[in-house]
């Protein structure tokens, strides 16, 4: 604190010396000059206005504070900038504003009224219920089989059935007349599998080939037989 | 607080120190201005030009040069000088009526006749400082009306005592000679007033 006060004496001692030097300085100049009274007092009649307008005052504050703003960051500035908006322009914003959203309140309670409304006649009663929904898990599933094993289970049955008609015929004499007619019977079954089988021979008779293949990838160990 | 702290202050961004650093010196640089000028408006552009123009660039002044002062003088002086080398000067410099403001007729004499005898001196005088070159004027004008010495003028027109001395001499003359008639009208108000006391 003395140090302080020590400082300011010197400070306002330097500053008396140098005021003192100055009107020193000030008197002897000017005394250089010879008086002109007469002429001095006649030009003292021209009166200038004492300050500026107070219009520059303000201008210059404005002035003043662009400079300013103009050195600021750029968030700074964004948060101090100021815009002039004309009386009727703002006004025409704020009714348009306010059309807006009265708009758009209107418009979301008439939905909530519809949406409540009862229908005529219809008395509607609110039950809160709960239902249990049975739930089925469909699974699809292709088997396929070897066509060579069906075709060789085909050829052992007639391989099986034609021995056993051929053994029958040697020991069965007596039963001839049976037995010419049992021929004729698996004569008519042999001629009706063969026509099965020549149906289910491949052929490409009625072929028409497919607009689009869908290929389906199934591993070989899940065949199920 | 001294001029040169509130100047930094203000170049910091300081509106408050600006203002009180422009409430300091506004008069007596806008005084000089419409002076050199003789135009209001003009005088306030010119003001208003200084004070930016320190703010702009604070460090063209050097307190261990001139006062603050002494550097806004000379500021409004390159600016007045800018006026005087662009055609519309011309204008600018014959003192309209219009300008003459109230307070520049209201101490003297209050009875109108009083006033407007005021006015029409006020006018005259401002046209005969207004017909000087403009050397003349300045030195004249930070003489006579703002009281500055023959070393401070000489700091502010960029020139020594000794052409600054000379120049006032030929103004005073140049205006002697153009304020002649109301010189000696002054001096017969004078005698008179010692006859009749």
């Amino acid at each position: 604190m003395n140090k302080k006060r020590d400082y300011l004496r010197l400070v306002l001692r330097r500053e008396g010396a140098r005021s003192s030097a100055r009107a020193e300085a000030h008197a002897t100049t000017r005394d250089e000059v010879p008086g002109d009274e007469e002429l001095s007092a006649l030009l003292a009649s021209w009166r200038a206005p004492r300050a500026p307008s107070r219009t520059l005052d303000a201008r210059l504050a404005l002035a003043f504070r662009e400079q300013t703003q103009a050195r600021l960051p750029l968030w700074r500035r964004l948060f101090l900038t100021k815009i002039a908006v004309p009386v009727p322009a703002f006004a025409a914003a704020v009714l348009v504003l306010i059309c807006a959203v009265s708009a758009s309140v209107i418009l979301r309670l008439r939905d909530v009224q519809t949406q409540s409304a009862p229908q005529a006649g219809v008395s509607t009663k609110l039950v809160a219920e709960r239902v249990e929904v049975p739930i089925e898990r469909v699974v699809e599933r292709i088997v396929y089989v070897e066509r060579e094993q069906q075709q060789r289970r085909v050829r052992r049955r007639n391989e099986t059935r034609t021995s056993s008609q051929t053994a029958q015929t040697p020991q069965t004499v007596s039963h001839a007349a049976q037995s010419v007619g049992a021929t004729a019977t698996t004569v008519e079954g042999n001629e009706q599998r063969k026509r099965l089988e020549d149906s289910r021979a491949t052929t490409m008779a009625g072929f028409k080939p497919a607009a689009e293949v869908k290929l389906r990838i199934i591993k070989g160990e899940q065949f199920e037989r | 607080m001294t001029d040169e702290k509130l100047l930094q202050r203000a170049s910091r961004g300081d509106e408050s120190a600006f203002l009180s650093l422009y409430e300091r010196h506004r008069a007596p640089v806008f005084r000089f201005a419409y002076r050199m000028l003789g135009s209001v408006e003009l005088a306030e552009d010119v003001t208003q030009d200084c004070f930016l123009g320190l703010i702009k660039n604070p460090n063209g002044f050097d307190p261990a040069r001139a006062a603050l002062r002494t550097y806004l003088y000379a500021a409004a002086r390159n600016l007045a000088c800018k006026h005087f080398r662009h055609p519309a000067s011309d204008a600018a410099r014959s003192l309209k009526v219009e300008d003459l403001s109230e307070d520049l007729r209201t101490e003297a004499r209050e009875e109108p006749l009083g006033l407007l005898l005021d006015a029409e001196l006020s006018f005259e005088v401002s046209k005969a400082v207004g017909r000087l070159p403009p050397l003349q004027r300045e030195a004249i004008v930070l003489f006579e009306y703002e009281e500055l010495s023959l070393q401070e003028i000489a700091a502010i027109v960029g020139a020594d005592t000794g052409t600054v001395k000379s120049r006032l001499f030929r103004a005073r003359a140049a205006l002697r000679k153009s304020l002649a008639p109301y010189l000696k009208s002054e001096a017969e108000i004078e005698k008179f007033k010692k006859v009749y006391k």
